[in-house]
């Protein structure tokens, strides 16, 4: 797929205006549709399941698209990653706990009115949606985990231009914080109802819903990147992202992803 | 200043560290280790009163036999003998050296002989699925002999076909599930599905009541869970329902039997069912040590905790000197007859 991305990315031309121009849209967007692929090292410690800190190392595939213009940009990213999360504590046992998850953000900024000669800064919020479906053998009737969280918040943006190998290109870092989020997560001792007939784990999973703020849900996603714009008005990013998440019910969970990805960026 | 200000928003992206905000890891020292193992099990068993156990004070006269020197293997027997003081099957711990269970000592008779059956009484037998099936002096026999092994309705509707076809000569069913330690609770639905009697009305049937835990206190459950099935458009076992249980009816079977027992042509022959019922949970302790306990218990819907079993209909044992009948599906096949 990556393969596939580079030489699609490489080869399919976007109609010159200027020399940092692209193909741009009729209220003069540019647009670009992001593929690409990443290493992804998560941390997880969730009390549901183990006083241990679990990790691993694996890849993830990554979508995106960006529209922007000279006053506001928006972001479209998906990702999603299934990993087997494990630990070195008493190995022999060979514990781990299977993980899938999935994380979207929709990113919406408008350029702040500040006088800054080289910096390009921007601020407006975030939408994020998460799931995540963890299972630990180890725990028997309480193996399954489920745990959502739909969430608001405040969004900035930094992007300096710099030079390149001899091309313009963009040095980011943008970071997120959300304000309000509705989560759920299991109920004690990851209880589910198989015994009764009638129960279903969807309406358990959703009752157990509840709304809260940072005392609930603390999420901090930071991330850096260079876009390197490449002939054709397409562009490559190099980034990497730190993507912290702690939820607290009656137990609390803590995420951490350190993801390093590479992004082929179609202009259209 | 500008420099200072990139600097900082730079290494708070490039060196992020989440163990650092995350809960420090243990240092795994026996006191820990005891201390994670007392406190899960003080939160989450749910037989601390029904058992009369005084959780604390086992604490106190444990926590002293515990010192930080002590090896894994002299940690591993102290915990094993705190354990031994909650009498309970469902508790487990397994390490890397040892696994633990409990065991019961209880002088519980067999009352089951596979090789009896297969010589006396499974002549002419077929099998479908996991049921083995016969019919045994125009009485239809069907043992069932893990609730692991998956039920399809399809292979009901052939045992049942079957009996039904014979629908003059078939006085009743014996359906025996002694030894069977359950399984898949999805499977007990599907043949209580096919209690009861043909009908075109809608029946519901109250089954068992289930009370899961909801905090860590000792009493902190939540409200009772009443299940319920609704009689469906099934063919149901024909006639007189017998079903044959031991105290090796354990688990989901010994569940099945509660639920069973409600229907009007259901009786159950044998001895009481064992235990095993509920919601087993697992825990991992702070040095990867992993253990289990029951994180729920069952009632039949008149209360009776389903640890102490389901009793039968009429108790019957079972000779273990005589290697030729089997008595208990002697007297439900008598019961069957009399009945006539």
């Amino acid at each position: 797929m990556l393969l596939l991305s580079v030489l699609i990315s490489c080869g399919v031309h976007a109609q010159y205006t200027e020399d940092d121009g692209g193909i741009e849209t009729k209220n003069g967007h540019l647009r670009y549709l992001g593929l690409g692929a990443g290493a992804t090292y998560q941390v997880m410690n969730d009390e549901a399941i183990s006083p241990i800190i679990y990790s691993r190392v694996s890849a993830l595939p990554m979508l995106t698209h960006i529209k922007v213009n000279q006053t506001s940009y928006s972001e479209f990213s998906l990702r999603a990653s299934s990993l087997k999360l494990t630990h070195n504590v008493n190995k022999q046992l060979q514990p781990f706990v299977k993980t899938q998850r999935a994380i979207m953000d929709y990113r919406f900024l408008i350029r702040m009115p500040l006088e800054m000669r080289y910096f390009d800064i921007r601020a407006g919020g975030m939408l994020s949606a998460s799931f995540a479906s963890k299972n630990a053998p180890l725990l028997q009737d309480a193996a399954q985990v489920y745990e959502y969280a739909v969430s608001l918040g405040l969004c900035g943006k930094v992007t300096k231009e710099v030079t390149f190998a001899g091309k313009t290109s963009f040095l980011t870092w943008d970071l997120a914080i959300p304000l309000l989020a509705n989560m759920s997560r299991p109920y004690y001792l990851n209880r589910q109802e198989l015994a009764d007939p009638e129960n279903k784990i969807i309406g358990d999973f959703f009752s157990n819903a509840s709304t809260g703020s940072i005392g609930k849900y603390w999420r901090i996603n930071s991330r850096a990147a260079l876009l390197f714009r490449l002939d054709n008005g397409n562009m490559v990013q190099f980034s990497y992202q730190w993507d912290y998440t702690r939820m607290k019910t009656f137990n609390k969970a803590y995420f951490a992803e350190h993801i390093v990805s590479i992004l082929f960026m179609f202009n259209y | 200043m500008k420099k200072l200000y990139v600097l900082l928003l730079l290494s708070f992206a490039l060196l992020s560290c989440e163990r650092l905000i995350m809960p420090k890891p243990s240092t795994k020292t026996p006191t820990e280790v005891f201390e994670n193992l007392w406190t899960t099990l003080d939160e989450g068993y749910v037989y601390f009163k029904y058992k009369g156990i005084n959780w604390d004070s086992i604490h106190k006269e444990y926590k002293k036999k515990i010192v930080d020197t002590m090896e894994d293997r002299a940690l591993y027997d102290t915990c094993v003998k705190m354990l031994n003081r909650l009498y309970d099957p469902s508790v487990s711990m397994k390490t890397h050296f040892a696994e633990y269970h409990y065991i019961s000592f209880k002088d519980y008779k067999a009352n089951f002989n596979r090789k009896i059956l297969e010589r006396y009484y499974w002549q002419n037998h077929e099998k479908t699925g996991p049921f083995i099936h016969t019919v045994i002096d125009s009485i239809g026999y069907v043992y069932y002999e893990s609730f692991d092994e998956e039920v399809r309705d399809e292979q009901l509707d052939i045992i049942i076909e079957k009996l039904r076809l014979n629908n003059d000569s078939i006085q009743g069913i014996v359906f025996d599930i002694r030894n069977n330690r359950g399984g898949d609770i999805k499977n007990a639905y599907k043949l209580l599905q096919r209690m009861g009697v043909d009908t075109s009305y809608t029946i519901t049937a109250q089954l068992w009541k289930a009370y899961y835990k909801q905090g860590p206190g000792h009493d902190e459950f939540a409200d009772a869970q009443t299940s319920y099935i609704e009689q469906v458009e099934k063919t149901k076992f024909p006639k007189q329902f017998i079903l044959l249980t031991n105290r090796g009816t354990m688990g989901n079977a010994a569940l099945f039997a509660a639920g069973a027992k409600g229907y009007h042509n259901v009786k159950v022959y044998g001895d009481t069912t064992g235990g095993e019922v509920g919601m087993v949970v697992g825990a991992e302790l702070v040095n990867g040590w992993q253990i289990t306990f029951p994180g729920s218990y069952f009632t039949t819907t008149d209360d009776r905790n389903l640890e102490e079993g389901v009793p039968p209909f009429l108790r019957v044992d079972m000779d273990p000197a005589d290697n030729t009948r089997d008595a208990i599906l002697d007297a439900a096949l008598k019961a069957i007859h009399d009945l006539k």
